[in-house]
């Protein structure tokens, strides 16, 4: 046979190991009855020889890497914890209490003055919501709430705001392919 | 002393925990510096087969070995010590490549360029390892990672996909197109005849 062959990626499997015992020996028959295969094993595996052709490491090398080390401090991470924590809990937690202080702002009274202009601008979006005939009653409801309703909208897109920021800024020091 | 790509990484599996617990306990520079002569071989090798640039490839192992320094701390034992290491390495060897290129596409624009390109300080000593390199060139990401990171032989499917953080099936398919376009160039470049 002397073009390509149905077998040829059992074949790599094979010369990977990633078969069992039984799919092995079909390979093996198979090879012994195909030239094509048996080429491109030979041709694959005097590439993967030449690959490892002696890549001369610079004299110096690893003095030079040691001298680079000085007076770079190795980030202490106790069990893998604190990039745990980078990437992981403390922007959430930092968010939530981001969250928590922009609500407790718009609860409390000496907040009017902030609370009155985001409620001017909830007013402004509450004439367009009444120029939409919504329903009287829940146009209302939410007259009624602007406050608060201000409060979480601004909670929740700081919470969003600075979730996207603390994961647009982590780096994954060594774990982020093509990305890093 | 002649060090093996593939085997020193598997004759030095057995000692690397404890050279790492050691650089992490009290920052031992001597247990790092037996790391780097360690795998200085296999990290140079994938370097350089990934960007074919000798000089741009002892930058690439020397970042590899100063981020490895900088951030052991997160390297978790439930992978091999080399594979973590040739992870960096080939996020390195990709960036530098990145970067070469977009370098290269910026020189070209330039009209008056006045000298010709840097001669390698080093080049390869048989045909062989020549022509491997100009297949290895040819081939796109991700197949030349993962064909690359097998060549190393001592790197499973699962180790392979970990390092490129990928499934085993798509390691499979990379390392089967990767191979086969390979062979492909290589028979049509008529290969080591």
């Amino acid at each position: 046979m002397d073009s390509e062959c149905d077998y040829e990626e059992r074949v790599f499997l094979y010369m990977d190991g990633m078969l069992d015992r039984q799919d092995s020996s079909e390979v093996e028959e198979h090879l012994a009855s195909c030239r094509w295969c048996r080429e491109q094993v030979e041709l694959l595996s005097k590439i993967q020889n030449d690959f490892h052709a002696d890549i001369v490491v610079p004299a110096g090398f690893t003095a030079g890497v040691m001298d680079r080390l000085e007076g770079i401090v190795p980030e202490k991470v106790d069990g893998g914890e604190a990039v745990k924590n980078k990437t992981g809990w403390t922007p959430i937690a930092h968010a939530i209490a981001a969250g928590i202080v922009f609500i407790s702002i718009f609860m409390i009274p000496g907040s009017q003055a902030t609370s009155l202009e985001i409620g001017n601008l909830m007013s402004s979006l509450f004439s367009v919501i009444k120029s939409l005939h919504i329903p009287v009653l829940f146009s209302q409801t939410i007259a009624q709430n602007l406050h608060f309703i201000a409060a979480y909208v601004t909670a929740v897109a700081a919470l969003v705001l600075y979730t996207s920021m603390a994961r647009s800024r982590r780096r994954p020091v060594m774990v982020n392919g093509a990305d890093n | 002393m002649k060090e093996s790509a593939a085997g020193v990484a598997a004759e030095g599996a057995s000692g690397d925990e404890e050279l790492v617990e050691r650089v992490l306990k009290s920052r031992d520079r001597n247990s790092f510096e037996l790391i780097v002569e360690r795998y200085r071989k296999p990290v140079m090798t994938i370097a350089y087969r990934m960007t074919g640039d000798y000089e741009g490839s002892v930058e690439i192992a020397q970042e590899t070995f100063i981020k490895a320094w900088r951030y052991l701390g997160s390297y978790r034992p439930d992978m091999r010590f080399s594979s973590w290491l040739f992870k960096i390495a080939a996020n390195e060897a990709r960036d530098h490549a990145g970067r070469k290129r977009r370098s290269l596409e910026h020189e070209i624009s330039l009209e008056d360029r006045e000298s010709g390109p840097l001669e390698s300080s080093w080049q390869e000593k048989t045909d062989g390892a020549i022509m491997v390199q100009s297949l290895l060139d040819e081939l796109r990401e991700p197949y030349k990672t993962a064909v690359i990171l097998r060549f190393m032989e001592d790197l499973s499917y699962e180790e392979i996909s970990r390092i490129m953080d990928c499934s085993i099936e798509q390691v499979k398919n990379y390392l089967f197109r990767g191979r086969k376009y390979l062979l492909t160039l290589a028979r049509e470049g008529s290969y080591g005849q």
